[in-house]
């Protein structure tokens, strides 16, 4: 009787560790297959979303709250070309390819922003 | 009954897992940046209510323009006694009482000086010594009166109040309060990577990575604290081969600091925000003198390379 009963924990706790497994490998699998995609932000809207994993280069002009900026996406990194902001900081950033790592151009209160997954929670 | 019990555990397991990552998030403009809050406890309006009051404050510490509302603005424009908010006086009383603890390092009466910098950075024209002077004079011979009991400030002197180098490391201490009083401790407050407050992630040891960006793959640990960087690495003018920052001197009213980047961890952000902007123009010596004084910990940057860590923070790479 209780061999009988010590025979089906044993089973229920490996069928359990299986099933853990298992969940485990699906979401780690889930999630390093997210693409890099860039959200362009102009005061909390987002306004263009570009696929980082297309490689062609082009630009998207961007109306901003002070004027236009370029943006300008070339092998998966993008940047600012162009901007009417008078200290041009957003400018001199150059390329970004990096998640968490921001381009800002607050004269426009333009923010662009790579998602995806990164082995850091914020950059400074 | 058992064969029915053990799953449900399971799955009851699962659930709760899943539900310790669902975030609540808000994601604005203020403090001339963005300002990013998670939070994996809480609700949607816990963050809500906290997003109106830090605008409300990145209004009244503004003083570039002028709102519906008492803020910098208003008390740049008039010697007469101006009533303000809570936020408002309490960054102000702080901020005037670390101009005088901080004496030659640190002064919230720079404001015009530091638009004529910006201004710099802009055009590329570097202003005479004739004008610097001037404006040191000018914020040497201001200061606010409060009055705690109708809670107003009364300027005297023409020098310009300027609260960029604390407000928003004043922020992060309102969010810290905000969700100390909800009950909330796994939260990430990002305002615009500079200035950034950590509860506890959602992990055993509860420790955020955070990735110093004037350093090649380098990392720190870190969970409730603030951490405030000041860096030229963005906002600088290089003219005639010397590089120009925002970042000014009260003592001298120059604008090349010694350091490239000053990283502070602090229990106060206000606090950390004003030492970190303050240390860009000290030396080692100077740095550790302040950082025993205020308790903080720092890590200062020179030409891309560590000049300085206080041995409390562990780096990782």
């Amino acid at each position: 009787m209780d061999k009988k009963k010590l025979r089906n924990d044993l089973l229920l706790i490996v069928s359990l560790l299986v099933a853990a497994i298992i969940a485990l490998i699906v979401i780690l699998t889930r999630k390093t297959d997210k693409p890099l995609v860039a959200r362009v932000y102009v005061s909390d809207a987002i306004v263009e979303t570009i696929d980082l994993s297309d490689k062609t280069e082009r630009d998207y002009t961007i109306k901003g709250k002070n004027g236009e900026l370029v943006i300008h996406v070339h092998d998966g990194k993008i940047k600012v070309s162009k901007s009417n902001c008078p200290h041009q900081d957003c400018v001199n950033q150059g390329e970004v390819s990096d998640i968490n790592h921001p381009i800002i151009c607050a004269y426009n209160e333009v923010y662009i922003v790579i998602n995806g997954d990164a082995n850091y929670d914020v950059e400074i | 009954m058992k064969k029915i019990f053990l799953p449900l555990l399971f799955c009851l397991t699962l659930v709760s897992c899943s539900s310790r990552m669902v975030e609540n998030k808000d994601f604005f403009y203020a403090y001339d940046t963005y300002v990013d809050i998670k939070t994996y406890q809480g609700s949607a309006e816990d963050i809500q209510e906290l997003r109106g009051i830090l605008e409300t404050f990145s209004k009244e510490t503004n003083n570039y323009q002028t709102s519906d509302i008492n803020s910098v603005s208003t008390i740049n424009g008039s010697n007469s006694e101006i009533p303000v908010g809570d936020n408002l006086y309490g960054c102000l009383k702080q901020a005037d009482a670390l101009t005088q603890e901080l004496d030659t390092y640190f002064s919230m009466y720079i404001g015009s000086l530091s638009k004529i910098w910006k201004e710099t950075l802009s055009t590329g024209i570097l202003p005479d010594t004739t004008t610097i002077d001037a404006e040191l004079t000018k914020a040497r011979n201001t200061s606010l009166t409060f009055d705690d009991v109708n809670q107003k400030v009364t300027r005297t002197g023409s020098g310009e109040i300027d609260l960029g180098a604390i407000a928003k490391g004043y922020a992060l201490d309102i969010a810290k309060n905000h969700f100390k009083n909800k009950n909330i401790s796994n939260y990430i407050v990002d305002a615009g990577s500079s200035s950034i407050l950590l509860g506890e992630k959602v992990t055993d040891d509860g420790l955020f990575t955070i990735k110093i960006k004037n350093l090649s793959e380098t990392y720190i640990k870190a969970k409730n604290v603030c951490i405030s960087t000041s860096s030229i690495s963005e906002q600088y003018k290089v003219i005639d081969g010397v590089r120009y920052s925002h970042i000014v001197s009260p003592e001298n009213g120059d604008a090349r600091p010694i350091n490239e980047a000053v990283i502070v961890l602090s229990e106060q952000g206000a606090l950390g925000d004003a030492l970190s902007t303050s240390m860009m123009m000290m030396s080692t010596t100077e740095v550790v003198s302040i950082e025993n004084e205020f308790h903080v910990k720092a890590l200062v940057i020179r030409d891309r390379k560590i000049e300085y860590v206080n041995k409390d923070i562990e780096l990782f790479h």
